[in-house]
């Protein structure tokens, strides 16, 4: 690989993997999670899910993408073997699934932001009906086309031309903005209310598994640990460059800024709403738009005296957003643009070929909210089990051998002990059965007809199409394997 | 706040913010000390 298409240095490696991590799961979803999970309870399995599930598959993505320089389907064949190529296609179908509904929830974003700055937000009557007229025209088709269009613009400028001269940039500013943001929230009379129901445990719900199950589904979400695509910015890593002090940088750096976020979200809501707050919260509607894009404009119209400050404030907030969506969708063409480069496909075709199935394969969800929430319901669940594929293949390796040889090689500042082997062999794995198996066998109950494919959220629906890809990629698997062998 | 939430407060955040804190600076001196050795 050449030194232009490598991260220049350590830092903006670091800038722009947090990028990835840091998206609208921590700004929203984040805080719609926390207030359904009983408040202070919540963040405990949270925490302790850094340290059992993310951690230690950051550094083994880092170390997949590092030691191989393929994207996940390569990775995955290079160090399970041939056969399981499958798995990896399996990750990068997961995330390019992501993708097509992301770029319009990204596109959501965008819209807002210049909603608020042009002063439009502020002058509906009603947020429900602004957003109830938005999402139902093809303003979100138009926002999503925009920003997938930026994007192919990065990625087909690589990875130093590209997304790091833009992440530099956009992380940055994001930081600054929610730092702006969060001593606004929290300096405003009555937010010591909001910060005190963030962090009063009810220790009762600790012993309740659906908290225990969307923590470690929250952690994964924002961290973007088994997402595939710390993998893939893990290909441009300098030879020298150190795996487990950089993974550790990326999971505290996001927990620090999800933490930050609530604080801020809580602080805002409790201080300036006049119905039950936590209703407001944890009632925000599918796909969270109830809380980001009705019930948050409302509050921003009253955070001070002056109108002008307000309308600051919502830009800078919808702005932040709009930036952590799209450094996180960024990543997510590169995975899939990488895909094709993998198979032999030069990166200007790549992502020709990206953008093209990015637009068409978005639409359906940007005309259907219904569609949206289906499909992050459908993949949002799938990243467990990309996770437990990233252990699978490490495992089948030989958990010591990889951490040995793979993650404290010559390149790594802190050498990573045997407590990862433990992780990897058993503690990764374990909590992807049991919570994938505990959370089939609870479906049963949300959904009658929890069996039915073409309901939007059960298990049903998650299964089938789970399935269905599975067992197309075991399907083409030869295919895969001939098509990363193209490359040689 | 109730005793409560300043206890767990005072657990998580410095937990959390402290670790990262900690890891960057960790991750500048090795850096630093990667620079010396290059330009000795």
């Amino acid at each position: 690989m050449k030194q232009e298409d490598l991260f220049s240095s350590r830092w903006m490696l670091i800038i722009s993997t947090l990028g990835i991590a840091v998206g609208t799961g921590n700004i929203w979803r984040f805080s719609r999670v926390v207030a359904q999970n009983g408040g202070g309870s919540f963040l405990i399995p949270w925490v302790i899910f850094l340290f059992l599930w993310s951690l230690p598959l950051i550094i083994s993505e880092f170390a997949l993408g590092k030691s191989t320089r393929k994207g996940p389907i390569g990775a995955i064949a290079a160090t399970a073997g041939k056969q399981y190529a499958w798995m990896g296609a399996f990750i990068v179908f997961v995330a390019t699934a992501i993708m097509f509904y992301y770029s319009v929830v990204t596109g959501w974003c965008l819209k807002y932001f210049s909603s608020a700055v042009t002063g439009d937000l502020f002058a509906a009557e009603s947020h429900l009906e602004y957003w109830n007229a938005f999402s139902a025209g093809y303003m979100p088709a138009v926002f999503h086309l925009i920003v997938i269009g930026i994007c192919g613009a990065i990625v087909y400028r690589g990875v130093s031309q590209g997304i790091e001269k833009v992440t530099k940039y956009l992380v940055p500013s994001l930081l600054i903005i929610l730092v702006i943001l969060f001593i606004r929230a929290v300096t405003l009379p009555g937010a010591i209310d909001g910060l005190n129901y963030f962090f009063t445990p009810d220790l009762a719900k600790l012993t309740d598994y659906k908290v225990w199950l969307n923590a470690l589904t929250q952690n994964a979400w924002d961290t973007g640990a088994g997402w595939g695509l710390i993998m893939t910015y893990a290909i441009y890593m300098r030879q020298k460059e150190d795996i487990a002090l950089n993974a550790a940088l990326i999971g505290f750096g996001n927990n620090a800024i999800s933490l930050l976020c609530g604080m801020m979200i809580f602080s805002t809501v409790f201080s300036l709403s006049s119905a039950d707050a936590m209703v407001e919260i944890s009632k925000s509607g599918p796909a969270n738009t109830g809380l980001t894009f009705i019930f948050l404009p409302q509050l921003f119209e009253k955070i001070t005296g002056s109108p002008v400050l307000n309308l600051i404030l919502a830009s800078l907030f919808f702005l932040a957003l709009f930036f952590a969506a799209l450094t996180s969708l960024i990543s997510m063409v590169e995975l899939a643009t990488r895909t094709f480069i993998d198979a032999g496909v030069n990166r200007r075709r790549a992502i020709i070929y990206v953008l093209i199935l990015g637009a068409l394969l978005g639409l359906p969800s940007a005309f259907s909210t219904q569609l949206l929430i289906n499909q992050d319901w459908v993949w949002g669940v799938g990243l467990m089990v990309s996770g437990a594929f990233i252990s699978f293949a490490i495992i089948k390796h030989g958990v010591t051998s990889f951490r040995e040889k793979v993650i404290n090689d010559e390149g790594s500042d802190i050498k990573v002990g045997k407590w990862y082997d433990v992780m990897m062999k058993y503690v990764v794995p374990f909590q992807a059965v049991v919570l994938i198996v505990w959370w089939l066998v609870s479906s049963v109950s949300w959904d009658a007809e929890w069996w039915n494919p073409f309901h939007i959220e059960n298990a049903g629906t998650v299964l089938f199409q789970w399935g269905l890809v599975i067992a197309v990629l075991l399907f083409i698997n030869k295919n895969l394997v001939k098509g990363l062998e193209n490359r040689k | 706040m109730n005793p409560e939430a300043v206890i767990l407060m005072l657990v998580i955040v410095p937990l959390v913010w402290g670790g990262l804190i900690y890891m960057l600076r960790l991750a500048l001196r090795y850096e630093k000390r990667k620079a010396e050795k290059g330009n000795g």
